[in-house]
């Protein structure tokens, strides 16, 4: 069954009252939406509230929802409105804890604006730029659309219109690319800003 | 999961991989399992891998397996806050079905028991038929109101070498390090302010204070010192005789218990220092974060001694680490490791600072090669 089949399945679930079917929603939507949200409000927790309570919502007026052909556009849309309702209404001291420059409403912030951002190193900021630029605008849409919506070739191919074999292609074609300029630069310093996995280290004595 | 040769791929081929995504994610307790393994078996691609994460981090925001599952737990109290689903209902749910024989074992009890309480009850005339009705109405309703009024202290506790998760009631949460216990009261008095007692260190996200209600306030006691949160992320360790606390987000008040010092009030990126006999100190950090790191497993050290590694490693996996030459211990060293196990940290502290590592029943020993 594909994911979209199956996002349906569990929709139609939450509307004849299955209360195991909140909780799949919430894992099968999770990634996709917190990233979504966070264009808008970068707060991961602030984002994870809306969320919540949003599909509180939906489960308390369950009997009232539509049934969607498309669950994911469905709880994008809602999971907008429900952030511009906290921005906007008079819940606006909960979110008093998060700084100004981290809100925009007018303009969401695009993918490779949000990467940049999210990075706290300014070589690795510079690089993200650099190598996010010398990918052609269909590579990041569908690199966009695989890792920060988190959907899977089945969703991306149905939603460019193309095989999954060529959404495959043109997103590895991509990582390839990322690949090259992150990594395997003669700069191999930039790896020592990563704090991933394991570092390297400079001992010395006193 | 499809079979498939993974020997041979490189980090741009696993990045690629659904189920590799999902392992990075955490969502997926399948792939999970399996690529835990896989890395174990294969060390010779480990750097691939750990390459391909760097990469899947960077494209997907650094949203992390941790977020999901620290949210997950946030939104799974929730819901039984609601009373949209009881307690323990999602593990019950999740079990596999019950055979069809056993379903009708259980209802057979249960008839046997209807039809024994019917036959008690007829063998009593009209006014003890009431009577015990009531007795026994009364009798539950006490205890079921003395149950829920009982307002015990709850613990919790982590053992060493485990980080965990507590959401509390009103669905903050904390995390905990190793070796640390935390305890607070299950039902709140609601004149009272929320309160928590820490030993060892945690990391706390706190919900939303209203500064107008001052039964929202929350405090968390640590030995030296009262911390009155203003809504807010902070980290505290109270390690040592030694209690240091970093604020991460928001505003926090410190209130000292020996009584002699004033009241501080925190802005992000301070540090507060306390020691049993030493004078209390605040200090700055650009990067309150490092001190969280734990969370993630990793210990990021700025010009550490090995001293101080050695003692937080002894505070967290509760194994005894000896330096067996003075010199040692005010050797330094700087760079980010991973504290999954005792083994793995000490490894690589072997290999930075060339020591030999001798274990002993409980004790390791540190040398110089």
């Amino acid at each position: 069954m594909s994911e979209r089949e199956d996002h349906k399945l569990v929709w139609k679930s939450i509307i004849t009252g299955d209360v195991n079917a909140l909780s799949k929603l919430y894992k099968q939507h999770y990634p996709g939406l917190i990233n979504y949200g966070r264009t808008i409000v970068n707060d991961k927790d602030f984002v994870n509230n809306c969320f919540m309570e949003m599909l509180i919502e939906f489960w308390d007026k369950r009997s009232a929802l539509p049934e969607v052909e498309n669950a994911r556009s469905y709880l994008m849309t809602s999971l907008r409105r429900a952030i511009l309702h906290v921005l906007k209404s008079d819940k606006r001291r909960q979110i008093k804890h998060i700084e100004l420059q981290q809100i925009s409403v007018d303009h969401q912030w695009s993918y490779e604006e949000h990467l940049v951002k999210l990075q706290s190193d300014i070589n690795l900021k510079t690089k993200i730029a650099k190598a996010m630029g010398r990918l052609t605008a269909r590579q990041q849409e569908l690199i966009r659309l695989k890792f920060f919506e988190n959907l899977s070739y089945d969703e991306i191919a149905g939603q460019c219109g193309i095989t999954k074999r060529t959404a495959y292609n043109i997103i590895y074609d991509g990582i390839r690319i990322l690949q090259a300029e992150l990594y395997e630069d003669q700069n191999s310093s930039f790896l020592l800003n990563l704090p991933i996995f394991f570092i390297p280290f400079m001992a010395y004595s006193n | 999961m499809i079979e498939m040769n993974y020997s041979d791929f490189k980090a741009a081929d696993f990045i690629m991989d659904e189920s590799f995504q999902q392992y990075c994610l955490g969502i997926n307790k399948e792939a999970d399992n399996f690529w835990t393994n896989w890395v174990i078996v294969n060390p010779s691609q480990q750097k691939e891998i750990s390459k391909a994460k760097d990469l899947y981090f960077i494209l997907n925001g650094n949203n992390t397996s941790l977020d999901f599952k620290r949210h997950e737990a946030v939104f799974n109290s929730l819901l039984k806050n609601k009373g949209i689903i009881e307690r323990n209902e999602i593990n019950s749910l999740s079990q596999p079905n019950i055979s069809p024989s056993l379903n009708e074992i259980l209802h057979e009890n249960e008839l046997d028991e209807n039809i024994k309480g019917k036959g008690f009850l007829r063998r009593l005339n009209g006014f003890w038929k009431v009577a015990a009705i009531l007795i026994l109405i009364i009798g539950i309703t006490t205890i079921i109101y003395q149950y829920n009024n009982k307002n015990e202290p709850l613990l919790f506790a982590t053992g060493y070498g485990i980080i965990d998760t507590l959401t509390l009631p009103d669905n903050s949460f904390v995390i905990l390090n190793s070796n640390s216990k935390v305890r607070y009261n299950k039902n709140r008095n609601t004149d009272k302010p929320r309160e928590l007692w820490l030993e060892g260190e945690a990391f706390f996200n706190i919900k939303r204070i209203y500064d107008s209600l001052p039964n929202e306030r929350f405090i968390v006691h640590v030995k030296n010192a009262n911390i009155e949160v203003l809504g807010t992320q902070f980290n505290v360790r109270e390690r040592r005789d030694k209690t240091e606390i970093v604020l991460q987000q928001g505003k926090i008040k410190v209130t000292f218990t020996s009584g002699t010092e004033p009241d501080i009030i925190l802005q992000p990126g301070q540090i507060v220092t306390i020691g049993d006999h030493k004078q209390t100190v605040i200090s700055n950090t650009t990067a309150p974060e490092e001190y969280t790191a734990w969370k993630n497993k990793k210990l990021i050290l700025t010009n550490a001694t090995l001293k101080e590694i050695v003692e937080y490693l002894e505070d967290n996996f509760g194994k005894r680490i000896v330096l067996t030459d003075a010199v040692l211990a005010n050797r330094r060293i700087e760079g980010t490791f991973k504290l999954d196990n005792l083994d793995d940290a000490m490894l690589f502290l072997s290999k930075a600072l060339n020591l030999n590592i001798i274990h002993q029943d409980s004790t390791l020993f540190i040398s110089s090669k």
